[in-house]
């Protein structure tokens, strides 16, 4: 058995894997709430919504502590918030209420309102943790309140008021943005807005104040009071808006390019794709998942990376509209996520979270040796670590968009050719078939890894 | 919108002495007790005068 190393803060169960599943124990002391969601009718009103990941129960060895063992289904890929776009975190945000709506009608509660709870399942948001849900007690007010402002409104308030890239914030705070921080750093005409006044302006200022202070409860909260509450929250968070500035379509440096060769180089990515048959696919530098939206035609779930909010808000948005199996994600591959948390093991980095079965990397890595300064041997080792196969694209420097870039570097940039490309290359990969795009100049490869 | 500000502060400011909490959360659990109730009828007077609106366009249907 392998307890899961982010999977210790709930005395009531933790995540194990044995073999090649992963189960949920839950102890004797979460008996009862698991009992209560099963019997209650909430869990299959969750399940049939798609709020909350399904299960069943595993009949295997137990220890003496233990009460159930489940199974809980299988998601794919693990994302985190701090790699979430603003359309994401607000969708993971308003499952996070609607559950807690729905729950209370059932007589349960949230107790926890992790952001790290929610996944995305085919680019909806799911409750992950089964054990979440407790036995709603009247009179209590909502345990899981000040996570939820945290998690989830303090930085869609900092998103939407002040700069979208703040969300990067939840990589320092896993346990949240500190609403004292979030007080400080949104700009004052948030205050006009009742309910942020009140869920992150006015309760930093309540925290602080009685942070250090012992006094008894005269009176409780109704079942009203925290349906108010509920409605407030998810009223502020459907009032967060972004827009992104600017064309999207401008991202593509192929718009340079004829039909012709945008049509072949579909084509050959295709037709790869078709051949390799991967279950999970990375297309990294994926701008608005053009390339991810051929590859996701085959493979089972593709992870579209992109380091531009405005990029992967319309991916997100056109996956939710399409439904296609592509997980968009902000991350800049020349700093990626890294292990986090306790003992640097709770979050796991983009690493340890592959290898994928197949990695794209189109118009992607003349920005990575000529702007970034990565040299290529560093380049083909990173995808060497990452991926099993890899389709890549060569642009010289003939290119016009590979001029532009020589041309904004002052500083020598390293050694860039084709010959030192595939010579790069080769120590990490085997090169299956190369072809030139039609009409262009540019190179496509399909490599096969070499083992570690 | 300047007398729903002066009647919040007013809340934060004479409310505390009456409601409190034991544990390190309570700021959140206290601002909940402050609020809940203020929310809570506002809440219902959106559903009610959502029932109202509902009445009274189907009388000029």
């Amino acid at each position: 058995m392998n307890k899961e190393p982010s999977s210790y803060k709930d005395p009531d169960g933790f995540i194990f894997t044995q073999g090649c599943k992963m189960y949920r124990q839950i102890n004797y002391s979460g008996k009862e709430d698991y009992e209560l969601l099963m019997s209650s009718g909430l869990y299959n009103e969750l399940v049939k919504e798609r709020l909350l990941i399904s299960h069943k129960e595993a009949m295997i060895q137990r220890s003496q502590d233990c009460y159930k063992i489940i199974q809980p289904e299988k998601v794919q890929f693990i994302s985190y918030p701090y790699e979430w776009c603003f359309s994401q975190l607000k969708k993971a945000a308003l499952a996070t209420l609607r559950i807690q709506k729905i729950a209370l009608r059932h007589s349960m509660s949230l107790k926890d309102s992790s952001a790290f709870n929610i996944q995305f399942v085919n680019c909806k948001p799911l409750l992950i943790d089964t054990l979440s849900l407790q036995k709603y007690i009247e009179g209590k007010p909502w345990i899981a309140y000040k996570q939820f402002c945290e998690h989830f409104l303090a930085p869609l308030a900092l998103m939407s008021y002040r700069d979208v890239r703040l969300s990067k914030l939840l990589k320092e705070y896993l346990d949240g943005i500190p609403l004292d921080l979030a007080s400080r750093l949104l700009p004052a005409r948030s205050k006009f807005s009742m309910n942020i006044m009140i869920h992150i302006h006015l309760h930093a200022k309540s925290q602080k104040y009685f942070g250090n202070k012992t006094i008894r409860a005269k009176q409780g909260l109704s079942r009203k009071a925290l349906l108010g509450i509920i409605v407030s929250l998810e009223d502020a968070v459907n009032a967060m808006k972004w827009k992104p500035t600017g064309e999207w379509n401008k991202y593509y440096d192929c718009i340079n390019y004829s039909q012709k060769s945008i049509d072949d180089k579909d084509k050959i990515l295709e037709k790869w794709i078709d051949r390799l048959k991967p279950k999970v696919v990375w297309d990294i530098g994926a701008n608005t998942g053009k390339f991810s939206r051929i590859a996701s035609k085959k493979a089972q779930l593709t992870i579209s990376i992109d380091k531009d909010y405005a990029a992967v808000e319309q991916n997100y948005l056109e996956t939710l509209k399409m439904n296609d199996k592509i997980l968009p994600l902000v991350i800049d591959i020349t700093n990626p996520s890294t292990n986090l948390g306790w003992n640097n093991n709770e979050r796991k980095s983009l690493n340890e979270r592959g290898p994928a079965d197949a990695i794209i990397a189109l118009a992607l890595v003349h920005h990575l040796t000529i702007s970034n300064n990565i040299p290529l041997p560093n380049v083909a080792k990173y995808f060497n670590e990452i991926g099993k196969n890899l389709i890549v694209e060569y642009a010289p420097k003939t290119d016009l968009n590979v001029k532009k870039l020589v041309a904004a570097k002052e500083a020598v940039h390293h050694e860039y050719s084709e010959e030192e490309f595939e010579k790069c290359f080769k120590k990490y990969f085997r090169i299956i078939e190369k072809t030139k795009i039609i009409d262009s100049e540019r190179i496509m490869y399909l490599m096969k890894r070499i083992s570690k | 919108m300047n007398k729903k500000i002066a009647l919040i502060i007013a809340a934060v400011i004479l409310l505390p002495s009456a409601y409190a909490y034991l544990d390190p959360g309570s700021g959140s659990m206290l601002i909940q007790i402050i609020f809940g109730s203020i929310l809570g009828a506002l809440f219902t007077l959106k559903m009610y005068w959502k029932k109202i609106v509902k009445y009274i366009k189907r009388l000029f249907r």
